[in-house]
C-alpha cells in the first residue's frame, strides 16, 4: 500500500510537468520565448558537434571566405569556420555563466542561512565583510583576481562568482530572516531537529524559488561579464572560440571583412542574455509575485559592474 | 511518588534595552505521571515562556533562563548539553503549538514529517515508522489516515492540522505533552473536539499534559490541577475543583467572575477586572496585583506575599486570602 502511494506521484510527474509548462507558456508568452532561446543555446552548448559543420579549431577555408552553403557564416582571419566557432562558443559562454552563477548563489545561500539563522555577532561580522567587498568596484576586483590567479576558464568562473556572491548573499539573507521566524521552525526545534536538519529541511526548501529566480536573472549578466572580460582581453585566451573572443576578433578584422564576423556572435550573446532575462522575469512573477518591482536581479554591484563594462567598452579604441 | 516534571524556582528573563523583564519569576510547579495540569493566565503573564523554558527553547538573545531547576524524572534539563536536550525534545516531551496553520513544514507531506520525527528519535525502519504514523493519524481521528499521509499541510483544515500536530507530538511516546494554547486559532466548535481528543489520547497513552490557556472554561472541563499565573509569578495553585469553588486569590476570583455567563441579563456589559496587567519592566512594589485588587491593605503595597498554604494541595500568594470568598466578594467591575 505504501508502495502505491510513493510511486503514484512519480508516474504522474511528466504529465504534470508538461501541463505546468503549457500553463506557464500561456500565462507568460515572453517567458516562454526566453525559455526557447535558452533551450536553443543550451542544446548547442551540450551537443555542439551535432550542429557545427566543421572543427572550430582547424583551418578549413581561405581567410575571410564569404558566407556560402559550405561555410554558413564564412571564415575568420585564419580561415576557421565562424558558424562552427559560434556553436562551440555557446558551450563556453553558457558553461561559464551557469557555473559561475550556480557557484555564487549556492555559496551565497549557504552563508545567508548560517549568518541569518545564528544572527548576532556572526551576522554582523559577515555583513560588514559583504559591505567591504561591495565597496570595491567589480571591474577592479575582477582585474585583481584575474591578474593574481592568471586568466583561464576556471579563474574566470571563480572571478565572476566572487562578484556575484555579496549582493546575492544580501537578498538570500533577508529571505532567511523572515523564514526563520516562521512557527514551523520553532516546532522543528521542539521536535528535536538538529540545526543542520533545520537548515536543510525547513529553511532551504523555502529558498528554492528565490534561488531559481535569482539564478536565471543573473546568468544573463554573468554571460555579459564573461564576454566583456574576454573582449577586454582579460578572460579566455584569444584563440578560444568564446563569443566574447569572436566579437573581439571580428572588430579587429572589420576592415577586411566588414561587420560580417562581429554581428553573428554579438547576436548570439544578445539572444542568450535576452532569453535568460525574459525567463527570469517570468519566473519571478510566477513563483514569487512579491518580488515584482523590487529590482531583484541586476542589483548593487552587478548593475554597477555592467555599467563599468559598458563605459569601458565605449572608451576602448577599435 | 516522585513527580514526572518538577519545576523549582524557575527564573527566565528577557534582557531588553529598557531593562530586565522577568517573564518567569521564581515559579515552581510539578506534574505527576499521566496528570492533566493547566497553566492559566492572561497574555504576557509568562505562561508560554515557562513552557518554552522547559523545552529550553526560549529565544536567546534576549531571553535567558537565569535560575532554578527543571527536573524530568529527577534529571535536571537545565544541566543537559544541547545535544542531549535534542534527545529530550520531541522524544520525552512533545509540544503542540498555538498556530496549527503555520506550525507544519509547508513543503513536505504530513506523513513524511511524522515519519521523520519518529526516525529522528527511534531506531525504526521506514516501513514501520510509516505504519506507526498511520496509526497515530487514526488515533487522532483523521479519516482515511493512510491516504492522507501523502497530503501537504495546506490540504488540511485548521482543526485537522492541530490533530496532525498532536499526532506528531505523541509520535515518540513522550511522557509529557506541552500544549501551548492549542485551540486559540480554531473555531469554537473545533476547540472542544481538539481538547477532547487531547484528553482521551493522553489518557490512552498515559501521557501527562501541561495545558497552557487563558480560557477558564477549558480548564474546568479537563484539568486535574491548575496553576494561575500573574505577571511572571504563580499566584494560586490548587485542584480544578478548589479553583472553581474556593479560589483564595483575588486574581483567580476576578478571572472566574469575568467569564461570560449564559444567565446574565442580555445586553449588560461583560464584567472585567479593572486596570491592566503591569508591564514586566515596571512592576509595582509589594504584591504585583495590588493596584487592581479590591482587597488590598497597606501591607500589600510593600511586602510581597509568599506562597501561603491554604489547605492541602492549595497554595495562594495573597495576604488577604481569608477575605476572598467566591460567594460574597467581587473583584470585577460591571455596569
Amino acid at each position: 500500500m505504501e508502495q502505491a502511494q510513493v510511486s503514484a506521484p512519480i508516474t504522474r510527474l511528466p504529465r504534470e510537468w508538461a501541463r505546468a509548462a503549457w500553463k506557464f507558456a500561456r500565462l507568460k508568452p515572453l517567458g516562454a520565448l526566453g525559455a526557447v532561446l535558452i533551450l536553443i543555446a543550451v542544446v548547442a552548448a551540450i551537443f555542439p558537434y551535432v550542429f557545427a559543420t566543421h572543427d572550430p579549431a582547424r583551418i578549413v577555408a581561405t581567410p575571410f571566405t564569404e558566407p556560402s552553403a559550405e561555410h554558413l557564416l564564412g571564415a575568420d582571419y585564419a580561415g576557421r569556420d565562424l558558424w562552427s566557432r559560434m556553436v562551440w562558443g555557446a558551450r563556453l559562454s553558457i558553461m561559464v555563466g551557469v557555473l559561475a552563477v550556480f557557484a555564487a548563489i549556492t555559496v551565497a545561500t549557504f552563508l545567508a542561512i548560517v549568518t541569518a539563522y545564528y544572527g548576532g555577532l556572526v551576522d554582523l561580522l559577515f555583513q560588514r565583510i559583504v559591505d567591504t567587498m561591495m565597496t570595491i568596484p567589480g571591474l577592479v576586483l575582477a582585474l585583481f583576481v584575474l591578474v593574481v590567479l592568471g586568466s583561464s576558464l576556471n579563474t574566470l568562473i571563480f572571478t565572476i562568482a566572487i562578484i556575484f556572491v555579496p549582493p546575492q548573499l544580501r537578498t538570500m539573507r533577508s529571505a532567511v530572516l523572515s523564514i526563520k521566524e516562521m512557527p514551523y521552525v520553532d516546532s522543528a526545534r521542539a521536535i528535536g531537529a538538529s540545526t543542520l536538519r533545520i537548515f536543510a529541511r525547513y529553511i532551504f526548501p523555502q529558498l528554492i524559488a528565490l534561488y531559481l529566480i535569482l539564478g536565471s536573472l543573473i546568468i544573463g549578466t554573468a554571460i555579459i561579464i564573461e564576454t566583456s572580460l574576454t573582449f577586454l582581453g582579460l578572460g579566455l585566451p584569444g584563440d578560444v572560440p568564446s563569443w566574447g573572443n569572436l566579437v573581439n576578433r571580428g572588430v579587429r578584422d572589420v576592415f577586411n571583412a566588414g561587420y560580417r564576423l562581429t554581428i553573428p556572435p554579438a547576436i548570439a550573446i544578445g539572444a542568450a542574455v535576452f532569453g535568460f532575462n525574459l525567463l527570469g522575469d517570468a519566473l519571478r512573477d510566477v513563483l514569487d509575485p512579491r518580488l515584482r518591482g523590487s529590482g531583484v536581479g541586476l542589483t548593487g554591484r552587478a548593475a554597477r559592474f555592467a555599467e563599468q563594462i559598458q563605459s569601458a567598452e565605449r572608451g576602448r579604441p577599435s | 511518588m516522585a513527580a514526572l516534571l518538577e519545576i523549582k524556582n524557575l527564573r527566565t528573563s528577557f534582557f531588553t534595552d529598557e531593562g530586565e523583564a522577568k517573564a518567569v519569576d521564581n515559579v515552581s510547579y510539578d506534574i505527576q505521571e499521566g496528570e492533566f495540569v493547566a497553566l492559566v493566565g492572561e497574555s504576557g503573564c509568562g505562561k508560554s515562556v515557562s513552557a518554552l523554558s522547559v523545552m529550553r527553547l526560549v529565544p536567546f538573545p534576549p531571553g535567558r533562563i537565569i535560575g532554578g531547576e527543571i527536573l524530568l524524572n529527577g534529571r535536571d534539563l537545565l544541566k543537559l548539553s544541547e545535544e542531549e536536550m535534542r534527545g529530550v525534545r520531541g522524544n520525552e516531551i512533545g509540544m503542540v503549538f498555538q498556530e496549527p496553520m503555520t506550525s507544519l513544514n509547508p513543503v513536505f507531506t504530513i506523513g513524511h514529517q511524522i515519519v521523520e520525527t519518529i526516525r529522528a528519535h527511534k531506531e525504526m525502519d521506514r516501513q514501520s515508522a510509516w505504519r506507526r504514523a498511520v496509526e497515530l493519524l487514526e488515533l487522532v481521528g483523521i479519516p482515511q489516515a493512510a491516504d492522507r499521509m501523502a497530503d501537504y499541510p495546506h490540504q488540511f483544515s485548521g482543526g485537522m492540522r492541530q490533530r496532525v500536530m498532536i499526532a506528531m507530538a505523541l509520535s515518540c511516546d513522550p511522557k509529557l505533552v506541552i500544549a501551548d494554547e492549542p485551540t486559540t486559532a480554531l473555531d469554537v466548535t473545533i476547540q472542544a473536539q481538539v481538547l477532547e481528543l487531547l484528553e482521551s489520547v493522553a489518557e490512552q497513552l498515559s501521557t501527562a499534559v501541561l495545558l497552557i490557556t487563558h480560557n477558564l472554561g477549558v480548564v474546568a472541563r479537563y484539568a486535574h490541577r491548575v496553576n494561575v499565573m500573574y505577571a511572571g509569578k504563580i499566584v494560586e495553585q490548587a485542584t480544578a475543583d478548589d479553583i472553581y469553588h474556593n479560589p483564595k486569590h483575588p486574581y483567580t476570583l476576578g478571572l472566574l467572575q469575568s467569564v461570560p455567563r449564559m444567565d446574565r441579563v442580555a445586553g449588560s456589559r461583560l464584567p472585567t477586572i479593572e486596570g491592566l496587567p503591569p508591564s514586566l519592566l515596571r512592576l509595582p512594589g509589594g504584591c504585583y496585583f495590588h493596584p487592581r485588587c479590591p482587597f488590598k491593605v497597606e501591607r500589600c503595597e510593600h511586602e510581597e506575599p509568599p506562597a501561603i498554604p491554604v489547605s492541602d494541595n492549595h497554595i495562594a500568594a495573597c495576604w488577604q486570602w481569608q477575605e476572598v470568598d467566591i460567594n460574597d466578594s467581587t473583584v470585577v467591575k460591571s455596569t
